[in-house]
């Protein structure tokens, strides 16, 4: 929770939080998270990374790949095609072998799900760029699992440690075996969710996943191959697909939690300091490949969203599936498989908490995250003053406390009670100033004035916070474009009583003190502070008639 | 959702020659009446309030395009006219670029979020410098509505 806090604190995701985090309290830091306990933990991190796959294989809705079809594939192999090109060529070049740069380049066009999709998920981010994000995420993992495992086979082949054909037959069908148990897995949840209503779809749907994790692990089945399928086959049969992911976001959470801390605890940030040439070369390629071939691409996209071209930006990340398959090459052939793994795992430290980083930039920057993601505000509810004051007028009639009818409030007026230091939005101010402005501020609604403190309107939290925060509206949209509610308003010379009969027919926190002939801003009057003058007040009436 | 829902091809001019950014703003309230989609009684309000708007903060964007917006009390749904400029006037924009892709844009005094979706739904479109270019080489009201549309 404090790591969540201070995330939003200083704007970064929460999944960098928990990533920094774990890497402090991980036994290369502070080590209160020691090894052992890490890789004890590891069947649930696991268990925790194949939800995400089946989340992402539920974007893998055939009839929306159809309409994004046209623009998707070549971002597709502008993704794969120039990041595998770049890495192999770089790596190469830079001295190592043929086979290891083929098995680097492969690697290096995966993308860290779990850190892409949590972080779409944290700030509520939809669209198209949001979509075609997680689209290449599942795709581009799909991908690298399935080349891994091929290419690792023809290399044993051609090294002769086995023959070609056994090699990929054997590697084939264990491909084969994860799709099918994954469609299998599929079309027996969303069969058996029929028969179930309530909260048993849940636990039916976590009984099925749970067996199949266990089969997966049992036979040596990719996890996140098949549970991608799984999702695919869900979201393309079910009716029920958006009830199992809502449970899924809610009970999965404290398991996503669990699987940063974990991930940061098992970086390596000594092995920064060691970084190798073909690991800088690595880093660069990588780099290059997804940002540059993703934004080259997109130009010859008519169809493409604008923002798209960005896109390679959130591509970054870089985690899960290929410290996965590094395993899988250090079992297979030991030798390539530690340098491979060196690499991976010094580049992921920087990868994987820059890649989150960037996620959040790119949907920002694309105007697929609403403000009330990027406001580290609380709500102030107008409505819980009324139930306070509600209550305490139930209290008054039992016999507790002292509620005051308007009657009792008259004589004052508005000046005597407003606000007068009252600090307001300038009707120039930038859509990012406002959001500050609205951040900092403790009422639902805030004044916006001109020259002169000339009053312009209010801007409602409530209402902006629905907004979409786009950044491309940053030069055009401004204050004064917000306001509303110009008509709405006091005068200071106003009684208390009436600006109480406003509140009561007003869903409004606070009303602008105007003066009506120069038309300028006075003050503020709190629902709040009239509501408690009632109750003083009455108090020393009743003083005053003892 | 297209843009032709609050532009009607009547209300695109392919060649607007005004004196400065006021005089443009003046039109094309001018050709929104003209055209019907806004009430005479509103046409006053209307430009004091865009020409109120455009003197607070400026609406040139980068790359030639202008959005003077504003609310407008009394209207009942969004509206827009467009014309291309010739020759280019400065909406001050921040590259210094005078604008010669005019877009007005009015709304009512409606919940702020289809507002703002609007305005990035236009600005979008601007943004998109081969849909700048195929505007800006359309000839007829015909060719600039279809990439609206």
């Amino acid at each position: 929770m404090i790591v969540g806090r201070l995330s939003k604190f200083v704007k970064v995701p929460k999944v960098a939080g928990y990533l920094i985090g774990g890497l402090i309290i991980g036994p290369h830091i502070l080590g209160w998270l020691e090894t052992e306990v890490i890789s004890a933990l590891n069947p649930l991190t696991e268990f925790a990374l194949a939800l995400i796959m089946f989340d992402i294989g539920t974007n893998f809705d055939f009839k929306r790949l159809r309409r994004q079809g046209s623009y998707l594939r070549p971002l597709i192999a502008a993704d794969i095609g120039v990041t595998f090109l770049l890495v192999f060529a770089g790596v190469w070049i830079s001295g190592a072998g043929l086979t290891f740069a083929i098995l680097l380049g492969i690697l290096a066009v995966a993308t860290a799900p779990a850190a892409t999709l949590l972080v779409l998920k944290e700030y509520n981010a939809e669209g198209d760029v949001t979509d075609s994000l997680i689209t290449l995420v599942g795709v581009n993992n799909t991908f690298c699992i399935i080349a891994f495992e091929i290419a690792v086979a023809v290399l044993l082949a051609v090294q002769g440690t086995s023959s070609l054909i056994t090699a990929l037959t054997t590697n084939l069908l264990s491909i084969g075996i994860g799709i099918a148990l994954g469609f299998v897995g599929g079309v027996v949840i969303s069969y058996l969710e029929q028969k179930v209503t309530g909260p048993e779809r849940f636990i039916l749907f976590l009984g099925i996943v749970v067996v199949i994790f266990g089969i997966c692990l049992h036979i040596g089945a990719s996890y996140m191959l098949v549970f991608l399928i799984m999702g695919a086959a869900v979201v393309n049969s079910s009716e029920f697909t958006q009830e199992i992911l809502t449970e899924l976001d809610r009970i999965g959470w404290p398991l996503y939690v669990l699987f940063f801390l974990l991930a940061g605890a098992k970086l390596h940030l000594e092995n920064l300091k060691t970084l190798g040439l073909v690991s800088i070369v690595y880093l660069i390629a990588r780099s290059l490949g997804k940002i540059g071939g993703v934004k080259f691409f997109t130009r010859f996209i008519p169809t493409a969203p604008y923002a798209s071209k960005e896109i390679g930006w959130g591509l970054l990340s870089q985690a899960g599936c290929a410290l996965g398959l590094v395993m899988v090459a250090v079992n297979k052939m030991p030798g390539m498989g530690r340098e491979l793994e060196t690499i991976i795992v010094s580049t992921v430290v920087i990868f994987e908490i820059v890649g989150s980083i960037l996620v959040r930039t790119v949907v920002v920057r694309a105007g697929e995250v609403k403000v009330i993601a990027l406001i580290d505000r609380p709500l102030a509810d107008p409505y819980a003053l009324s139930l306070r004051a509600t209550a305490r007028k139930l209290l008054t009639k039992i016999g507790f406390g002292h509620w005051e009818r308007p009657e009792h409030i008259e004589g004052l007026r508005v000046h005597n009670v407003m606000l007068k230091n009252v600090r307001t939005i300038p009707v120039n101010a930038a859509f990012p100033d406002i959001m500050s402005f609205m951040s900092h501020s403790r009422f639902n609604n805030m004044p916006v004035t001109g020259a002169e403190n000339h009053y312009e309107g209010m801007i409602s939290y409530p209402e902006l916070r629905e907004v979409i925060y786009d950044p491309s509206l940053s030069n055009i949209m401004i204050a004064k474009d917000f306001a509303r509610m110009k008509d709405v308003q006091i005068g200071p010379e106003a009684m208390l009583f009436e600006a109480l009969e406003k509140f009561k027919v007003l869903n409004t926190d606070c009303l602008p003190v105007v003066d009506h002939e120069t038309g300028r801003l006075m003050g503020l009057l709190e629902q709040r502070e009239v509501l408690r003058l009632c109750g003083k007040k009455r108090t020393s009436s009743n003083y005053k008639e003892k | 959702m297209a843009l032709s829902r609050i532009l009607r091809k009547e209300a695109v001019l392919t060649e607007l020659n005004a004196q400065d950014r006021f005089d443009a703003i003046k039109r094309l309230v001018k050709v929104l009446v003209d055209t019907g989609a806004l009430d005479e009684s509103l046409q006053l309000l209307s430009e004091r309030e865009v020409i109120e708007r455009e003197n607070t903060c400026p609406t040139g964007l980068d790359h030639g395009v202008a959005l003077p917006h504003a609310l407008v009390d009394g209207l009942n749904c969004e509206i827009a006219a467009f014309a291309k400029a010739v020759p280019p006037i400065d909406f001050s924009a921040k590259d210094g670029v005078p604008a010669d892709l005019i877009f007005l844009l009015l709304v009512p005094q409606e919940p702020v979020v289809p507002h703002v979706r609007t305005l990035s739904q236009i600005v979008h479109l601007f943004n998109n410098e081969s849909k700048r270019n195929r505007i800006r080489r359309a000839k007829t009201k015909e060719e600039i509505y279809e990439i609206f549309k």
